[in-house]
């Protein structure tokens, strides 16, 4: 099997060196043909190279890693992002479960993403997790934000806005959509709780998160439950109860 | 009191002045209510008659008295009521110069109803009020002037109860006030009076010639009349008859010179009273033919009836008895004249008398017959004039009745005035009461307030403390950024397998990690530890971008960096910002410079870099860049405005371009200001 061309874009020399000579070192199906210190070099050594990976920092002088994509018609490489902070691009990495690893560099994170990324490879499957980022970045609209949940078997990309609601299963969630359908996702609760946050999701129950458009009745109690628009119940937690109440005044 | 624990200063603070305001208006209320409450009782009680003004009730009373005093002569019963409720007003109302001016009147009445024992009282009622309101000074002239003519009148009233000793006590106290001669002459001529009751001449002699004296110097010829006829009474008492009949003679030649034909009788009467009594026939047969004369001439023909009969009486006993029947004929045809049955009556009895000396026994009879008739009409005269001087005493006896009616109603007043002055000092207690009531609200009010000043107190100090806890916590938040970067820059030193290179870098980092967490914890830190700090700081900032820029730091050595103080990390922020937005775009390798100067109180720290420029920096920004604001600032913002806030300390940043023209490099100047700094020597 061939090796992977690499493309490092990284403003800072120490990092750059450092990301060289880990993947060097760890990733030895990985090879890095070209290193470049902004994006405007980064661009041009993508279009030099034609790259199967592109080790993108995010933060860089003259424009992030989003300038860079949004410079490019198609992509057709796969992207490990790579970042100092866990500041707001996380969020938006995790809606389409993209790959990136936090500096200071853990190798082992490395490996993992780089491991995941040939096995795609192998698979010939698409890199959708690139598209559905740069489509969120581009919509404002939060109607046509998509999110990646990763199930057992795969993917699903659905509408942020066709998401009714979210229950903990365990380590698992499970998703009830508009359409009637139900997923069980690999991730837990909380994890959808930070991301969902700011698309008008709440969180009324440890072990339940809807979709603030679709609550069509509060029905009064302790905590109180409602009713969601698939006729569905759901227990509201006293302790919740007054922040979703504020959520309608 | 619960204070409740603040949470929400402004809110508490809103809560009490709401207390304080419902508080406030219930005490309003409560003082609204007693006042009425107060207005009722008083009006239940004893001034009904409050509702007219106090002025009205005063000319009441004064009216009242004034119309007894006119009504008394013709209707004492009548004017003893009036002055009866009067007084009742009087003393309920409490007014002291009406009681007073009542008792006098009520003294007054009796003295003219010869009542003198009631009298006396009276009159000592009144002037024990007047002499408590002498003693005010607004009422001393009125009372004083009252007081005068009451101490005469009481004296009168003593005289004539044969009290002579009190009676000479307020002659004494009278005389002492006056001060107008004819006054000096009636205390002196009482005072005489009461002493020549007393028997005691000498004095009275004394009083009598002082009195005159005065009389004399003042040329008062009715005084003059007077006192001699006092005077000869008082000689002939000491049986001193030539001295007596001088003093009748000054007083008729007096009374002749004002045509007092009373006095002039008077003495011609007191004269011949001595002749007839020292048997001195001739003188006395000339006293009366004088008196005759003068009284002829005059025509007083009743005085001359007298006379001629007096006269008559001295001729007998001379034997010149045709002479006094012919005196005595022209008496009765005088007396018959002018209806003086008394004197017809004296002289038929002599007349008939002297018929029977002379032997005419029938014509004697029939005078003595004329006599008994006359006797009989007088008699029957006299009993008429005592039946109507009963009825008029029955009169009196009414209105004795009456006063000491008034006596028994005064004593039954001075027990309602006990329940009234009771009722005030119950109304009193009341008010004292709401007095207490009042004040102990104001307390309550003043501790509410003292306890609200308090919570303020210490809701500022909360803020305050507050405002110290955010302080720490941005101090804390100071840098994840430089502490991952660091960590990064270890991580490549490691990644090249640079053993002493990563281990000299993890040695200054910790140095740093160190100074800053310790210091972390002061709102200032001494400018020596800020300055290892930066040193530190600029050492490894430089290291992780060797290739863009170099740096100095330099620091003015008269400064007293020991005693400067500073807050800590303070000027880091500035630092990075410099490194991150304007020396890190630039395309050759720049130069930063980092000074700590002193300007008088004032420290300055200045941090130039020769980088792109702020604007330039900020142009350069993407869209998606933008979307992220550098959080350093804005701490550094927040921070500068609670220190300045919670310490007072005045500090000043000043950010400009480093090169104006060209709008290139940036310039942070840094004042903090400094107490007390004395340079290093």
């Amino acid at each position: 099997m061939s090796l992977l061309k690499a493309v490092i874009v990284e403003d800072e020399a120490a990092s750059r060196e450092t990301l060289n000579n880990y993947i060097n070192k760890y990733c030895t199906a990985i090879d890095v043909v070209e290193m470049a210190d902004s994006v405007k070099s980064g661009l041009a050594a993508i279009k030099a190279n034609n790259p199967d990976v592109v080790f993108l920092d995010i933060e860089m002088p003259y424009g992030n890693a989003f300038d860079l994509l949004d410079s490019l018609d198609e992509i057709s490489f796969e992207i490990i992002f790579v970042t100092a902070y866990r500041d707001y691009a996380i969020k938006a990495l995790n809606l389409s479960a993209a790959y990136y690893i936090l500096k200071p560099i853990d190798i082992d994170e490395l490996v993992a993403a780089v491991e995941k990324i040939t096995a795609n490879k192998k698979e010939g499957e698409e890199n959708f997790h690139t598209k559905i980022l740069i489509d969120n970045i581009k919509s404002n609209a939060i109607q046509h934000k998509k999110i990646v949940l990763p199930q057992m078997d795969g993917f699903e990309v659905v509408n942020v806005s066709e998401i009714i609601r979210a229950e903990a299963n365990d380590n698992y969630t499970n998703f009830y959509l508009t359409n009637g359908k139900k997923f069980l996702v690999s991730k837990t609760l909380k994890y959808f709780d930070d991301l969902l946050s700011d698309f008008d999701f709440i969180r009324i129950h440890k072990s339940h998160l809807v979709n603030l458009q679709y609550i069509t009745k509060y029905i009064k109690g302790k905590g109180g439950q409602v009713r969601m628009a698939d006729d569905s119940i759901v227990d509201v937690s006293a302790t919740r109860k007054k922040e979703l109440l504020e959520k309608f005044n | 009191m619960y204070i409740y624990p603040i949470k929400q200063p402004i809110n508490l603070i809103k809560q009490l002045t709401y207390y304080i305001l419902l508080i406030a208006f219930c005490l309003s209320n409560h003082l609204g209510f007693a006042q009425k409450k107060y207005k009722q009782k008083s009006s239940s009680s004893y001034s009904k008659k409050r509702s007219k003004t106090v002025n009205s009730q005063v000319l009441e009373v004064q009216n009242k008295l004034n119309e007894a005093q006119k009504l008394f002569k013709k209707n004492p019963e009548q004017a003893l009521d009036l002055v009866h409720d009067g007084l009742l007003i009087a003393i309920k109302e409490n007014y002291l110069n009406l009681e007073a001016e009542a008792y006098q009147v009520l003294g007054k009445f009796n003295f003219d109803l010869e009542e003198y024992g009631l009298s006396y009282k009276n009159y000592k009622k009144s002037i024990a009020i007047y002499e408590q309101l002498k003693l005010v000074s607004t009422q001393n002239f009125y009372a004083t002037k009252q007081l005068k003519t009451n101490y005469y009148n009481i004296g009168k009233s003593a005289e004539l109860l044969t009290e002579y000793d009190n009676s000479i006590n307020y002659y004494h106290k009278y005389l002492k006030l006056v001060k107008e001669p004819e006054e000096t002459v009636l205390a002196k001529t009482a005072l005489g009076d009461v002493h020549l009751k007393k028997q005691e001449i000498k004095l009275a002699e004394d009083y009598y010639l002082q009195a005159l004296k005065i009389e004399q110097k003042r040329n008062n010829v009715n005084g003059i009349t007077i006192l001699n006829l006092k005077l000869g009474e008082l000689e002939q008492k000491k049986k001193n008859n030539p001295k007596a009949i001088e003093y009748y003679r000054n007083s008729q030649n007096s009374a002749i010179q004002t045509n007092n034909d009373q006095l002039v009788n008077q003495a011609f009467t007191n004269i011949s009273n001595i002749y007839e009594n020292e048997n001195n026939i001739e003188q006395g047969v000339q006293i009366n033919r004088e008196a005759l004369d003068y009284n002829q001439e005059r025509n007083n023909k009743s005085e001359a009836s007298k006379n001629n009969i007096d006269l008559a009486n001295f001729l007998l006993q001379q034997n010149k008895n045709e002479e006094a029947i012919q005196h005595l004929e022209n008496s009765v045809t005088i007396a018959e004249e002018v209806g003086d049955l008394e004197n017809k009556s004296k002289a038929f009895k002599v007349l008939s008398e002297a018929y029977d000396k002379t032997g005419q026994e029938s014509e004697a009879l029939k005078k003595y017959k004329e006599y008994q008739i006359l006797e009989d009409s007088l008699y029957n005269l006299r009993k008429s004039q005592l039946a109507s001087q009963n009825k008029k005493g029955a009169m009196l006896e009414n209105a004795q009745n009456k006063l000491s009616l008034l006596e028994k109603d005064k004593q039954l007043n001075e027990k309602t005035i006990e329940i009234l002055k009771k009722e005030r000092i119950i109304q009193e207690e009341f008010i004292t009461q709401q007095r207490i009531l009042t004040y102990s609200l104001l307390f309550g009010i003043l501790i509410l307030l003292i306890t609200a000043f308090l919570v303020y107190r210490s809701n500022k100090a909360k803020n305050k403390a507050n405002k110290l806890l955010i302080l720490k916590s941005l101090r804390a938040q100071m840098n994840p950024h430089f502490i991952f970067n660091s960590l990064n820059s270890v991580n490549s030193f490691i990644s090249k397998n640079d053993e002493r290179a990563a281990n000299r870098y993890l040695s200054d980092f910790s140095r740093l990690m160190r100074d800053v967490m310790e210091n972390s914890q002061e709102d200032f830190i001494s400018l020596a530890k800020e300055i290892d700090i930066l040193e530190v700081y600029l050492k490894l900032e430089n290291h992780r971008f060797k290739d863009k820029f170099d740096y100095s730091f330099t620091v003015d050595k008269s400064i007293n960096i020991e005693d400067a103080s500073i807050p800590p990390m303070l000027i880091q922020p500035y630092i990075e910002n410099a490194v991150w937005h304007g020396l890190r775009y630039k395309e050759e390798k720049g130069f930063l410079k980092v000074d700590i100067s002193q300007q008088k109180n004032n420290i300055i720290v200045t941090i130039e870099d020769n980088g792109i420029g702020r604007k330039k920096s900020q142009e350069l920004k993407t869209e998606n860049q933008k979307s992220q604001q550098s959080t350093g600032i804005k701490n550094i913002n927040s921070r500068l405005k609670i220190i300045e806030e919670v310490f007072k300390t005045k500090l000043d940043v000043v950010i400009e371009d480093a090169n104006i023209a060209e709008q290139s490099g940036t310039k942070v100047t840094v004042k903090i200001h400094q107490e007390n700094l004395t340079p290093n020597e």
